[in-house]
């Protein structure tokens, strides 16, 4: 039986509180005054005596939070140690990890499961022999770590996206294990009679709320001008159309409009195009479920959802195009067949949702006069609902184990994809593989506070959430361990709400550079 | 970016034409040019239906049919680069190095009138026959006097012939000077532009 750390002459009193998570154990002990207190890292050891052993290696004494404390016996002196995790605020991690492609797979080029990511924060964190074999790996949470973050706080934010729990830490040996797994309360021991049943709000309902869904399909567009006020109309509709339409004005030169039109027609007539629904005609988005209205539902975005693959594995979007029937200026007066690309270049004005192109685009009717082409425009865009605004976003909801408030996660990375008669479910696919996660962390509600004598074998988990070791060398006391399960249930000890508190505000202080 | 070399017209010599013929020109018709004007800040040709008189030069209509409406405006090419021009199906298929030229009130090539060379290659659209052809520069032609022509005399009119002196055309050129030998009805003569107009002399028989 004793207490031990390489250092102090004589510890009478220890409390050992282990907790799951990156910031380290604060362990209280209390020494005889000595002569000098110059602590160097050391193992903290406990012996009950009985067999039962505490080894934390590498810890740090803070000489700094010494302060006196009179007892029966009289004055001691009472220290905090931190467990080797004191180490893990030290390191970096970088790249862009699990990107989405535009269908809303994951990016293979900068595909990693959340033991591969893990594995690169723990190494960057010094640790070595580490287990993260349990992690999900049909999940890939978005990491952006392009600014060079901590790799301990990045460790922490994986594992709370993958409900998981890193543990093992103050032992120098991680096992990360997913919430509601591992080993469990101890089988050798005696609960005493502090042992006390309790029953947690899990959550009513699990909600995995997503990105934004994507559509690609061909947009009609038709031809607009510039009104003399600056507003946009249909070609038919503008004042300064010619009496015997548009098929005897020739494109770009306008002659025969009145000079104050001219420079309206040469800036507009045959250039800018405007987008009014589908190919067909039509303002339904297939597959939304957003009753569209206006195609002021629709943003736009410049790209498609087909992407190039460069051969080397890099994948990107294709950018948005323009495809249709239109007199291509050859010497033989008649338009290109239907559905042709258009080869030129033309701006793509998202909000207004215009096409505009450098020269006059327009088709040549049988009589070879100009009139107004068949072009669509193959981009990808969003739907939003008319009435609220939002924008149309996966969400996948299951019922919850228990009847507290929803659990709500969001997963921004995660969305499906409708391209051209192809629906692609990649985000809700992976939404669900969230909510299995989610359900079986809250899928065992036995909360459970037992007290052991001496120290037996036991292990933080995915189920056990904290363990408090107290002994006294004075044999006043004895050896007790104290052991929670599911949740952090003794009083004493910053808990983990507190620590969480702590990681938010140093993860704060380390994005604004403070 | 410059979309040009997506599209021939674009780069093609061209100059803006006005129709005063009262009725539409259809791509590829070939057009008389009547003078010119300037239309705001642009230089603007105005052109017509081709008439019976042999011109030094014609235009081709290389942009979309040019309305009859009000002046209407369309583009008008040389054709010193080989392109797209009607041609009169009843003359037959042009054929390489054939010569096709301009026929009175018609917006149609006829074979073996003067005028363009033909490359080949034909097309049809509407009612319209198209061929690739590129504009001759006229400096010679071969004709038969039309009446008495004196020596010395410069309003003499030529009958344009056909190629090989084939046939008579229906075109003329009036106002050939004479500086050889008296010409009587029907002398074959040849002639060229110098300064001031046509020149003729009677052909060596």
């Amino acid at each position: 039986m004793g207490l031990s750390f390489s250092g102090i002459n004589a510890i009478v009193r220890a409390e050992v509180m282990l907790t799951r998570g990156i910031l380290p154990g604060v362990h209280v002990v209390r020494i005889s005054p000595q002569d000098g207190l110059n602590l160097s890292p050391a193992t903290l050891q406990i012996a009950d005596g009985i067999g039962g052993v505490l080894n934390l290696p590498d810890c740090l004494a803070l000489s700094h939070s010494m302060r006196k404390v009179e007892l029966s016996g009289g004055w001691v002196w009472e220290l905090e140690v931190l467990d080797h995790r004191w180490r893990w605020a030290q390191g970096s991690v970088g790249g862009e990890w699990n990107r989405r492609l535009p269908d809303g797979s994951v990016d293979p080029l900068y595909q990693k499961t959340p033991a591969q990511l893990a594995t690169m924060c723990l190494d960057a964190m010094g640790e070595s022999g580490y287990d993260v074999g349990h992690m999900p790996s049909n999940v890939y949470p978005y990491s952006d770590w392009r600014d060079n973050p901590s790799a301990d706080l990045m460790l922490k934010a994986l594992c709370d996206a993958v409900a998981c729990e890193i543990c093992g830490g103050e032992f120098q040996a991680v096992t990360i294990w997913p919430a509601g797994s591992g080993p469990d309360l101890p089988s050798a021991g005696v609960p005493m009679h502090e042992q006390v049943v309790m029953v947690r709000p899990a959550p009513g309902e699990i909600i995995i709320v997503g990105g934004y869904k994507r559509y690609a399909t061909k947009l009609k567009l038709r031809a607009v001008g510039i009104e003399t006020d600056e507003t946009v109309a249909l070609l038919d509709n503008l004042s300064y159309r010619p009496s015997a339409g548009w098929g005897v004005e020739l494109p770009g030169v306008f002659a025969g409009l009145p000079a104050a039109n001219q420079p309206f027609a040469k800036l507009s007539v045959w250039r800018i195009y405007q987008v009014v629904g589908q190919s067909d005609g039509s303002l339904a988005v297939p597959t939304s479920s957003v009753t569209i209205n206006t195609v002021s539902q629709y943003h736009l975005l410049d790209v498609q959802i087909a992407r190039d693959d460069f051969g080397d594995g890099s994948q990107f979007a294709l950018p948005a195009t323009v495809s249709g029937s239109w007199y291509n200026y050859g010497d033989v007066p008649s338009d290109e067949a239907s559905d042709t690309p258009y080869l030129g270049t033309f701006e793509l004005d998202l909000p207004r949702q215009r096409v505009t192109f450098p020269l006059p685009i327009y088709s040549l009717a049988s009589d070879q006069t100009p009139q107004e082409p068949t072009l669509k425009l193959l981009t990808s865009y969003y739907a939003s609902d008319e009435d609220t605004g939002q924008y149309e976003a996966l969400e996948v909801t299951q019922s919850g184990p228990g009847v507290g408030p929803a659990l709500v996660v969001i997963r921004p990375e995660l969305f499906d994809s409708y391209d051209q008669g192809t629906s692609h479910n990649f985000g809700t696919t992976e939404a669900n593989a969230y909510l299995t996660l989610f359900q079986a962390k809250y899928a065992d509600n036995d909360l459970q506070d037992q007290l052991y004598a001496g120290i037996p074998a036991v292990e933080l988990s995915g189920i056990v959430a904290q363990i408090t070791v107290t002994g006294s060398a004075l044999g006043d006391e004895g050896f007790t361990t104290r052991v929670c399960r599911l949740e952090e249930l003794a009083p004493l000890g910053h808990s983990q709400i507190e620590r969480k508190r702590k990681e938010i505000v140093r993860m704060i202080q380390e994005e604004r550079g403070l | 970016m410059n979309d040009s070399f997506l599209y021939p017209l674009l780069s093609r010599p061209k100059v803006r034409v006005q129709n005063e013929s009262e009725e539409p020109i259809p791509t590829g018709g070939v057009m008389r040019v009547t003078g010119g004007t300037f239309v705001g800040k642009n230089a603007v040709v105005t052109v017509a239906k081709p008439d019976n008189t042999l011109r030094r030069r014609y235009l081709v209509n290389c942009g979309p049919t040019i309305a009859s409406e009000n002046d209407a405006q369309g583009w008008g090419t040389r054709l010193l680069i080989a392109g797209l021009v009607l041609y009169d199906n009843a003359s037959g298929t042009p054929a390489l190095d054939e010569e096709w030229g301009p026929q009175p009130n018609s917006w149609l090539l006829k074979k073996d009138y003067p005028g363009y060379l033909i490359t080949g290659g034909t097309t049809t659209f509407g009612s319209y026959h198209g061929v690739i052809a590129e504009g001759m520069m006229q400096i010679s032609f071969f004709g038969k006097a039309s009446g008495s022509i004196a020596k010395d005399a410069t309003n003499g009119t030529v009958k344009i012939w056909t190629k090989n002196f084939g046939a008579d055309t229906l075109i003329t050129l009036p106002n050939c000077a004479n500086y050889t030998t008296a010409l009587v009805d029907g002398d074959k003569v040849s002639g060229s532009w110098l300064s001031g107009g046509p020149v003729i002399a009677k052909l060596p028989c």
